[in-house]
């Protein structure tokens, strides 16, 4: 589905990602650890065209997409939710969600003065879905509520539900279970397994938390100092000794 | 001729340089567009005329006067109007405050002078002929005092303690704060010094030209352009900057006439934000800052 | 008077209330509307109201030239972007003699003629602005209402996340400033018949700043802002002259009272009167980069 052939990107003088290889097959939930500055944030910015590659190449679902616009690859069909919450704070949660969808034809204001039952039509199919997906993430009560005014870990489900919205195929999570409460951490693991499962979903994650880990992911990759270390079924990776030593620091 | 016109363009330049290092040190270390660095720089001079001309106390004590009330002024800005403006707010708000203070102050001082020109100085000026080229005595004054005042703000940022603390201030604001540095002291030094640079200008052309209400904004304004032609992140190219763009502009008009030395100036500041938005002595900032 | 104020302050509200984006060029699309239009009836004798797409089309192009800057420079930077355009074009204005006439300006302006029918009377201009500025009422109106509108200040309150969401910001600014454009250029081209006479001191910086404390006091982010700034701003003079203040001191004490309404404003109402977005937003820690 995707992956990364011998990626480097220098800042300066040092090497956030270091020939990095990965790949992340169709249908599975997968996971890059590693300490903090291991560069994991890097390749998610590198996957979704943010930054460019020094060197490498980087291809989905086998076509190559090195250096394209960030809006191109995201029209390709790649999702990505952000570590810190992100959201459109001053729209409602509903406007946040009616804007994912892609092709909008009432995106160009010539066709709300000319072809105004199009832009109608989908705005009516468009709000069904954006319901759908609020009563999916169980935020079914804050349709009119500015973004900007939700609690922590409902800007998270909000963003999750916009990132749903999207119908990207490929799901990049950086940290979905950092600074929400365990219910709430729960509640995400559910959904992002019922997007695999019931909607063929990919999901990459990024992820500090081991039990996440161990909970729903079929790979790992562990990183550090910008290079893939080790990676395997969770359970061997997690054994590892280079990542005891790189957590816990013995 | 061409020698006249540098001569003539590197004096006025001066005082540009003098308006652009103030505007640099105080957006630098406050992150403020101090466009009602116009309204200092109008009020110092009408200071002056009005210290100089309506009272008899002397030349040098009106100019000190006028100096300190014009700082004063540019402190008071900041502690009424910039520094009370929540951290992280967006641009757009300091950036339509300073303009609506420059508004009420302009018009304050025309409604108590008068629209009309008014001249400090009249008389002929002495002159002096250096080779080819004639410099006045005022012309002498300015490019003594740019020089003089660059060379001791240059001296006061690489050693003094307080040029230390407004460089790391600038320099990273957060790590700054983070380190228990007094932002709120490099805030008053900044704003003061930078009014003070203003003023001297200020002064300084009053002296050539005279003064009306609106001086301000057009020296402002050639400011933020030698600014950004210079380098926004570097105090000395704000000043380098100045003259440069006096001199470019004193060209200009021998090459064509004066009526076209705005639309160059202005059309330099597109040509640098397009093209080299870190100005010509600015180095590009390192991606992960950005 | 007030029509044309509106369809100025409804036009920069797409850009200020919308994109958060602060342009100090907007008097530029207002001038050349007005000199295109000015310049067609006299120089060609054309109809005033034939000479309406000339001006609309000639802003729209010109809005897209002033639109490239906004989508490689942020905040400060934009900012000064749009004011070397505002000055640049009022120094084209005042020094391109054998066109404009520079600081003579142009007189004799004629009136709008339609079918025989001539547009001359102070209350048929205002039947008139009245017809225009409704239907730039309908386009903002419009605009609001639409995913395009939605998704401009979706752009305006974080622009990678709206490119992570496949979004073109580039095409959306872009879009917006045409349409900016357009709508000003109807507004200049009102007021050219309408006082008779332009030069190049209607288009100034000033003029561009009026039409900011138009939008920052009336209230950004949707249509009644602007409304009721127009109405206020305009409605100053005229208390002004009921007080008799003389003339001369007038003017300044003008600008005086609109100075201190844009500071007290953004102080104590950042949102305007009547406005939604309120322009002191704290932004994210990464929209702040």
């Amino acid at each position: 589905m995707l992956r990364l052939d011998h990626v480097t990107k220098h800042f300066g003088g040092v090497k956030a990602v270091d020939d990095v290889s990965l790949c992340f097959k169709e249908r599975e939930i997968s996971a890059i650890i590693g300490p903090n500055g291991a560069g994991k944030t890097t390749i998610f910015n590198l996957i979704n065209g943010f930054l460019r590659p020094d060197s490498g190449e980087i291809l989905f679902k086998t076509k190559p997409i090195t250096g394209l616009p960030p809006r191109r690859i995201a029209s390709c069909g790649m999702g990505r939710m952000f570590q810190d919450n992100r959201n459109f704070g001053t729209l409602t949660c509903l406007e946040n969600i009616l804007l994912a969808k892609k092709g909008n034809p009432g995106e160009n204001p010539l066709n709300s003065f000319f072809a105004p039952g199009k832009v109608r039509r989908f705005e009516n199919s468009n709000l069904k879905d954006a319901r759908k997906w609020l009563d999916f993430v169980d935020l079914p009560n804050m349709e009119n509520v500015p973004a900007g005014n939700l609690s922590y870990g409902q800007q998270k489900l909000l963003a999750f539900a916009r990132l749903m919205a999207a119908e990207p195929e490929f799901l990049l999570l950086d940290e979905p279970s950092a600074g929400v409460n365990p219910t709430m951490i729960g509640h995400i693991l559910n959904l992002i397994k019922r997007i695999v499962n019931d909607e063929g979903k990919t999901v990459v994650l990024i992820e500090h938390d081991m039990s996440v880990i161990l909970k729903v992911t079929d790979l790992v990759y562990f990183m550090d100092d910008g290079r893939v270390r080790t990676f395997g079924t969770p359970e061997d990776v997690l054994a590892d000794k280079r990542v005891h030593e790189a957590y816990l620091g013995i | 001729m061409i020698w006249q016109y540098i001569v003539n363009g590197l004096c006025a330049g001066a005082l540009f340089g003098l308006t652009a290092l103030g505007l640099s040190l105080i957006y630098n270390v406050t992150n403020v567009f101090h466009f009602a660095h116009g309204a200092v720089y109008t009020s110092a001079a009408y200071l002056l005329f009005l210290f100089a001309c309506k009272t008899s106390i002397g030349a040098a004590p009106a100019t000190i006067l006028a100096l300190t009330l014009a700082i004063l002024l540019g402190v008071l800005m900041d502690r009424f109007f910039y520094a009370p403006l929540p951290a992280g707010v967006r641009r757009t708000v300091p950036i339509i405050t300073s303009f609506g203070i420059y508004i009420v102050i302009v018009n304050l001082i025309a409604l108590g002078f008068g629209n009309d020109t008014q001249i400090l100085h009249p008389g002929v000026e002495k002159t002096f002929e250096i080779g080819p080229v004639i410099v006045t005595r005022i012309q002498a004054i300015q490019a003594s005092v740019f020089a003089l005042l660059f060379l001791l703000t240059a001296l006061l940022l690489k050693f003094s303690r307080y040029g230390r603390l407004i460089r790391a201030v600038s320099d990273n604001r957060k790590l700054a704060e983070a380190l228990g540095l007094d932002i709120k002291k490099a805030r008053l030094l900044a704003f003061s010094y930078g009014s003070g640079l203003a003023a001297a200008a200020a002064c300084l052309s009053a002296l050539e030209t005279g003064m009306d209400p609106y001086m301000g904004l057009a020296a402002t304004l050639s400011a933020v352009v030698a600014m950004i032609f210079g380098g926004v992140r570097v105090f000395a190219a704000a000043a380098v900057g100045g003259v440069m763009l006096g001199v470019i502009q004193s060209l200009v008009t021998w090459q064509t006439s004066a009526r076209w030395q705005s639309a160059v100036t202005f059309a330099i500041l597109l040509v640098v934000l397009i093209f080299r938005p870190q100005g010509l002595f600015g180095a590009k900032k390192r991606l992960e800052e950005q | 008077m007030f029509e044309i104020y509106l369809m100025l302050g409804l036009s920069l509200n797409l850009l200020l209330g919308y994109l958060g984006l602060l342009s100090l060029a907007h008097a530029v699309f207002y001038g050349v509307g007005a000199y295109i239009s000015a310049l067609l009836m006299i120089r060609l004798g054309m109809n005033f109201f034939f000479t309406l797409p000339f001006s609309a089309l000639g802003c729209m192009v010109l809005a897209l030239i002033i639109a490239l800057p906004s989508l490689r420079l942020k905040d400060d930077y934009f900012m000064l972007a749009t004011l070397a355009f505002q000055s640049l074009v009022f120094s084209i204005f005042y020094n391109w003699t054998s066109v404009t006439r520079g600081p003579y300006g142009i007189t004799g302006i004629p009136s709008p003629q339609l079918f025989g029918y001539k547009v001359s009377e102070i209350w048929q201009f205002c039947v008139l602005g009245f017809i225009f500025s409704a239907a730039a009422i309908y386009v903002c109106k419009k605009i609001h209402a639409s995913p395009f509108g939605r998704t401009l200040k979706a752009i305006r309150d974080d622009e990678l996340l709206a490119v992570s969401l496949g979004k073109n910001a580039a095409k959306f600014k872009v879009s917006a400033f045409v349409i900016a454009g357009g709508i000003a250029a109807i507004a200049g081209a009102m007021i050219a018949p309408y006082i008779s006479y332009i030069d190049p001191t209607c288009f100034a910086l000033d003029e561009s700043f009026f039409i900011i404390t138009i939008i920052v006091i009336g209230g950004t982010g949707n249509l009644k802002g602007p409304v009721i700034g127009t109405f206020l701003i305009l409605l100053i003079p005229e208390i002004l002259r009921f007080l008799s203040i003389p003339d001369a001191a007038a003017a300044n004490i003008r600008q005086i009272i609109y100075g201190l309404l844009l500071i007290l404003m953004l102080r104590l109402r950042p949102q305007g009167i009547l406005g939604e977005y309120g322009l002191n937003k704290i932004l994210s820690p990464y929209a702040q980069t």
